[in-house]
């Protein structure tokens, strides 16, 4: 396997009031060609802002101030926006999540499809129009013909992230980013939409960064996971050691946290306290102040991305202390 | 029949909707009958247009059923006369999905919490003041918030209040409609502990309505599921994650994504029909993969297969014996 994308120490900042608050801070991740890597957090922890400065798609008070972010080997921060619009779409394209604001209300699926297609490619309308229709036919949209000339608003949401995946699977991109691609479908469509970005992925080779709060999800889809907090990567590893083998205390919170048939008739574990937000945010560990572990230093110094086992990294000064951690695992029982 | 603290029978509720001339009919719930013992969760599920809000607003006395009767504690709530009616509603309460919406902007959260005691007129000033502190203590916030706006408080926070808006007037049912689909996993666990540990204290009945699986498997003791408009299985909790029977249950309960899934889902073929336009038959069938000819024609009816377990498919009843 080889990289695709890698992003080096990716720091972003956001411009408020003359103040600069750091929405992202030292990010580093490599995503390796043919995989499902995923990117899993809560509201407010920088996951999207991430995915969208890949495509330089961030708001403009965002700014990527430090670090590269490196697709097949050239930088993306170097592109000109003529450039980066020639990618977008054709090399590394975006399922968002809400299809409904994401299509253009006032045009025909058909057109949005072709649109895309002859963009990136010198082709008449009607062989644009025929690889449309093979696409809708591949994601699963049913009389792609009828189809074709309906608008955004006469599908269903599952019918509408169908087109938002056929749009973006139309040129073969190398690179996919759907960010939180089912959050607003029910869970019987959730699962055909799941099955239908693995069959994508299997036939085309196609990498996949899947943007998701719901671990379950992950679990289910990914290859390796990447856990964010507050702007910063706080553990990284395999999806088999984030879900056996959890190391940093926020990843164990939020796995006790989830309410699975295991735990009925028990109360469940919480994190106390909320994501700080960007105001709120300084130095030291970010997850310090909901920590039940947290000494002096987690407030004053920050911990870094520390391997603890083959391909699995972990952000806390605990990791390494083999009896804390067990006194920890103790805490929740 | 003491322990029964809400009866439903055959409950129909029919939206109109206009088309230029001709006036439509959507059943959103039908022929819907259940019942709610005293101090149990019954959990509401299925997907969206499935009719699961609708028949909690229809029990959280939001709505009125176009036919069928709701019985709360015996008496049949249709012949209730408007004193009895008020006193009905502070017995059942109705907490929202988004706290933020449903909570008026301009009003303290003093005066959010106390204004459902005004309203019954209960308590002097001093005495809801009063019960407004204690209130806040039950659900965790700290008498500081007395003066806080519904914008300065995080999703958990506003989540909270909408509880203590609905637990003020000591209610005998809370209709709970997603009350954490909206929150983060970390808060989600905080709320629904808070609201575990309030039913043991005050021994209150749930009606919990969510679309995710997983939260209601863990709050509730019974589940229904619902499907365009009607319930097609009723069972205790295990029963129904361990032994679905309904081709439509066992495709929700595989498709739930987990770490290390058992087996493939079964994966239902398409969507959700449209309430105007209700397949005839086993409103399931298009979509079933185990569909056979008399599901086309038939509607089955909701029958007690197991002990406890209702389901209403042909096949189960042919499998089952």
């Amino acid at each position: 396997m080889s990289e695709i994308l890698s992003i080096h120490h990716v720091t972003v900042h956001l411009e408020q009031n003359r103040r600069k608050l750091t929405v992202l801070s030292d990010i580093s991740i490599t995503v390796q060609k043919g995989e499902i890597f995923g990117i899993v957090g809560e509201s407010g922890c920088g996951k999207s802002v991430l995915s969208n400065s890949i495509l330089d798609l961030q708001p403009k008070k965002m700014r990527v101030s430090s670090g590269d972010i490196l697709f097949e080997g050239q930088s993306m921060l170097k592109k000109s926006k003529h450039q980066l619009q020639k990618m977008r779409g054709k090399e590394i394209s975006m399922i968002f999540q809400n299809p409904m604001s994401s299509l253009n209300p006032s045009l025909t699926v058909g057109y949005q499809i072709v649109e895309i297609i002859r963009a990136h490619q010198n082709i008449s309308k009607k062989e644009a129009k025929g690889i449309a229709i093979d696409v809708m036919k591949k994601v699963g949209l049913p009389r792609a013909e009828q189809l074709f000339y309906d608008y955004p608003h006469q599908l269903s949401g599952g019918m509408q992230q169908r087109v938002m995946i056929a749009i973006a699977i139309a040129c073969q991109p190398k690179f996919l980013i759907a960010d939180e691609p089912t959050t607003a479908l029910d869970v019987t469509i959730q699962a055909q939409i799941l099955h239908l970005l693995k069959e994508i992925r299997r036939e085309q080779n196609t990498t996949i960064l899947l943007i998701s709060h719901d671990l379950g999800v992950m679990g289910d889809m990914c290859d390796r996971i990447a856990v964010m907090y507050a702007g910063e990567i706080v553990e990284i590893g395999t999806t088999a050691q984030i879900f056996e083998n959890p190391s940093h205390p926020y990843t164990k919170g939020l796995m006790e946290s989830i309410p699975t048939p295991d735990k009925k008739g028990n109360p469940l574990y919480s994190i106390p306290g909320n994501v700080p937000s960007l105001q709120e945010r300084m130095g030291g560990c970010p997850f310090a102040s909901r920590c039940h572990l947290a000494i002096d230093m987690c407030f004053t110094s920050k911990p870094q991305l520390k391997k603890v086992a083959k391909a699995h990294d972990v952000s806390c000064f605990f990791s390494e202390m083999e009896e804390v951690s067990f006194e920890y695992a103790k805490s929740f029982s | 029949m003491q322990n029964l603290l809400v009866e439903v029978e055959n409950l129909k509720k029919n939206y109109t909707h206009r088309k230029l001339y001709k006036i439509q009919e959507l059943p959103a719930v039908s022929d819907v009958s259940l019942l709610l013992r005293k101090g149990e969760t019954l959990g509401l599920v299925g997907e969206s247009g499935s009719g699961k809000s609708t028949l909690g607003q229809l029990i959280g006395q939001l709505l009125d059923p176009t036919e069928g009767i709701v019985l709360f504690e015996g008496q049949a709530i249709e012949d209730m006369t408007s004193q009895q009616r008020k006193r009905l509603k502070k017995d059942i309460q109705y907490v929202f999905q988004d706290a933020y919406s449903s909570l008026n902007p301009r009003h303290k959260v003093s005066k959010l919490i106390e204004e459902p005691l005004i309203i019954q007129k209960i308590g002097t000033p001093a005495e809801r003041k009063e019960w407004v502190n204690d209130m806040l203590n039950e659900i965790g916030l700290d008498k500081s918030y007395r003066d806080a706006y519904i914008h300065e408080l995080s999703g958990g926070q506003r989540q909270r209040i909408g509880i203590a808006r609905a637990l003020i007037l000591k209610p005998k049912l809370l209709v709970l409609d997603e009350p954490v689909s909206a929150l983060d996993v970390s808060v989600q666990s905080q709320i629904l502990n808070l609201l575990k540990s309030l039913q043991q204290k005050y021994q209150l009945t749930y009606m919990f309505i969510s679309h995710d699986l997983n939260v209601v498997h863990y709050m509730s003791d019974r589940i229904a599921v619902m499907y365009l408009g009607e319930i097609i299985e009723l069972a205790n909790v295990n029963d129904l994650y361990e032994h679905p029977l309904h081709p439509y249950t066992k495709a929700l309960i595989s498709a739930i994504p987990t770490y290390k899934r058992q087996g493939e889902p079964v994966l239902l073929k398409g969507e959700i029909a449209s309430a105007t336009d209700i397949p005839n038959g086993c409103s399931l069938h298009p979509r079933c993969p185990f569909a056979t000819e008399i599901c086309q024609f038939e509607k089955p009816v909701l029958e007690e297969v197991n002990q406890g377990q209702y389901v209403s498919c042909h096949l189960s009843r042919i499998n089952g014996q």
